[in-house]
């Protein structure tokens, strides 16, 4: 005798579109678009420059210093007589490097203490929203000097200031995150599954806080960018024999009131990408938010 | 006694931040039965289920005793605990909307239970999900293990949820309100789904509502619940035609005004 299967007949079968994880739709918008081009333009810039750059970026031609736009040398040369389109391409690569490695840390540490601060028992779980902000109230930049002033400044220095200070903001956003997640129906079905919470962190919590993680990374490489910028410019960051967009800055400054274009070029290239990863941001957001 | 199958809940109290929720609540399902727990709003019904599993918040204050097979689950290791939750006492839960996760697949939601505790591997976790939602009436039971829960409606996640709570094969199914939030043909579905898995794999089920009604199809015996007391307990059809408590008076009255069927015994 087979049981009677109400409902089941008379349910048309599933429309068939194609299954969509929420939320996932390429609908990053104009600016959002904009930005996803902008640092791919940058990205591009940094892979040829691995290849090639029409001279060697650091070398200095002594007789060839503060050579026009145009000729041999497309923007000209700098103080040293190195060719800036090579400077500036060079940079690229540096900029990704600390917009990427120090995303990645700054990732990681945000992931951590926005989950030791949401998930853990009650007592540690309070200490470490106070530890975050009592963290979030010291400054990136002050962070970095301190560091470099230990350790001596270097690229590794921004990319720890970087990966440490931006990580807190990180960790103070995703700690929401993980505490809705943590209250939701879906993960006391999970518990109430017999899942432990390891793998509800990882089947459930994690997906759960990724879309916001992602946002809030992207914000980040656009910081990471201004911040690598900034500190090579007061010398806390690249050395010499890095190409930077900081230091062609510094570099360049004192000879801003006779060659203003030099001046240009890296700060332009600076902002164009810290803009792109900013509207990655935004768009990304905006295309979350429209679930 | 400590011989005992099955479920017993005796002299349950929670109190969380000094407040008495619970107050020594009775309640027992025996191997096969279906018993059913009615109260109004804040009566304490999802308490009472969250607590035999072990799922309160961890500043709740507990009392009295929970049984599951003779062993106290009230306190018990977390080793206890984890085997009893899904392997042994499932759970669906009220609102379909919020109890799946809304970025993982069905499939992989229904057998979370299943390769938690019977080590099925990813190929045969997939042949189970499928099996099922087929046996929960889910319609093209192969395309719908791969949707996300957004792409279906309400009763068909509540179904995922009861195949999901059925995957690792418990003894004993604790649902609540699993029809509240549901249209009332749809509700009808699923407790006509719930009988016949009641029959078909004999399990026994604690059933939470607050209609009347809907408890008639859902339990033969029932506890009436108000303000953490249990304040009557006798058989379903007894509670519809002379209650005695004035809260199942008044559940009942509560039921005929919203029953089709009216106030047929
Ligand atoms: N985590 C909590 N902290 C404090 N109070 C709680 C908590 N959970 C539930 N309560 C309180 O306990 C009481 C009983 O709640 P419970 O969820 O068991 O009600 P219910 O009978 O299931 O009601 P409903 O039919 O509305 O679902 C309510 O007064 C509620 O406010
Ligand atoms: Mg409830």
């Amino acid at each position: 005798m087979s049981a009677p299967r109400l409902g089941r007949a008379r349910h048309p079968p599933l429309p068939r579109t194609a299954s969509r994880r929420p939320g996932r739709a390429a609908r990053l918008g104009v600016l959002g678009w904009t930005g996803a081009a902008l640092v791919t333009v940058v990205l591009l810039v940094a892979l040829v420059s691995l290849l090639w750059t029409p001279y060697p970026p650091q070398a200095a031609d002594p007789y060839a210093r503060w050579a026009a736009p145009g000729g041999s040398h497309l923007l000209g040369t700098d103080a040293s007589g190195r060719d800036v389109l090579s400077l500036l391409m060079a940079g690229a690569r540096t900029a990704l490097l600390v917009a990427v490695l120090g995303g990645a840390l700054a990732g990681l540490t945000g992931v951590l203490l926005g989950a030791v601060g949401a998930l853990t028992p009650h007592r540690v779980r309070t200490a470490t929203a106070v530890l975050i902000d009592v963290l979030l109230a010291f400054p990136t930049v002050l962070l970095a000097m301190l560091l470099a002033s230990v350790l001596g400044g270097s690229l590794g220095v921004v990319i720890g200031a970087v990966g440490l200070g931006f990580g807190v903001t990180i960790a103070r956003v995703l700690r929401g995150e993980f505490r809705t997640a943590a209250a939701s129906d879906y993960v006391l079905a999970a518990r109430a599954a017999g899942m432990g919470p390891v793998r509800i962190l990882r089947d459930h919590q994690l997906p759960a806080v990724s879309g916001v993680l992602i946002v809030q990374l992207s914000w980040t490489m656009a910081l990471a960018v201004l911040a690598e910028a900034g500190l090579s410019y007061l010398g806390y960051g690249a050395g010499p024999e890095v190409a930077s967009w900081g230091r062609m800055l510094a570099d360049m400054q004192s000879y801003l009131a006779v060659y203003p274009l030099t001046v240009l070029w890296p700060g332009l290239a600076v902002t164009l990408t810290g803009l792109g990863f900013t509207l990655l941001g935004d768009g990304l957001r905006d295309a979350g938010g429209r679930r | 006694m400590s011989g005992a199958t099955g479920l017993v809940v005796s002299g349950l109290t929670i109190g969380i931040n000094g407040e008495r929720l619970l107050d020594g609540v009775d309640v027992a399902v025996a191997e096969g039965q279906r018993v059913g727990l009615v109260g109004g709003s804040g009566s304490g019904k999802s308490l009472t289920l969250r607590a035999v599993l072990g799922l309160l918040p961890s500043h709740a204050a507990l009392g009295g005793s929970i049984r599951w097979d003779g062993v106290e689950l009230l306190g018990a290791p977390e080793r206890v605990l984890a085997r009893v939750r899904g392997g042994e006492i499932g759970i669906v839960l009220q609102d379909p909307a919020t109890a799946l996760d809304p970025l993982r697949r069905v499939g992989a939601q229904i057998t979370e239970g299943a390769r938690r505790h019977h080590r099925v591997g990813r190929a045969g976790a997939r042949a189970l999900a499928v099996r099922l939602a087929e046996e929960v009436g889910l319609p093209s039971p192969a395309d719908a293990v791969d949707r996300y829960p957004h792409e279906l409606s309400g009763g068909q996640r509540q179904r995922v949820q009861i195949a999901a709570a059925l995957s690792a094969e418990p003894r004993l199914l604790l649902a609540d309100e699993p029809t509240t939030a549901l249209d009332t043909v749809v509700q009808s579905q699923v407790l006509e789904l719930l009988a016949r898995l009641g029959r078909t794999r004999g399990l026994s089920t604690l059933f939470v509502t607050h209609d009347l009604a809907v408890l008639r199809r859902a339990a033969d015996s029932a506890s009436v619940l108000d303000a953490g007391r249990v304040v009557e307990h006798g058989p379903v059809e007894r509670l519809l035609t002379s209650p005695v408590s004035a809260t199942a008076r008044a559940l009942r009255d509560a039921a005929r005004l919203t029953s089709w069927d009216g106030g047929r015994p």
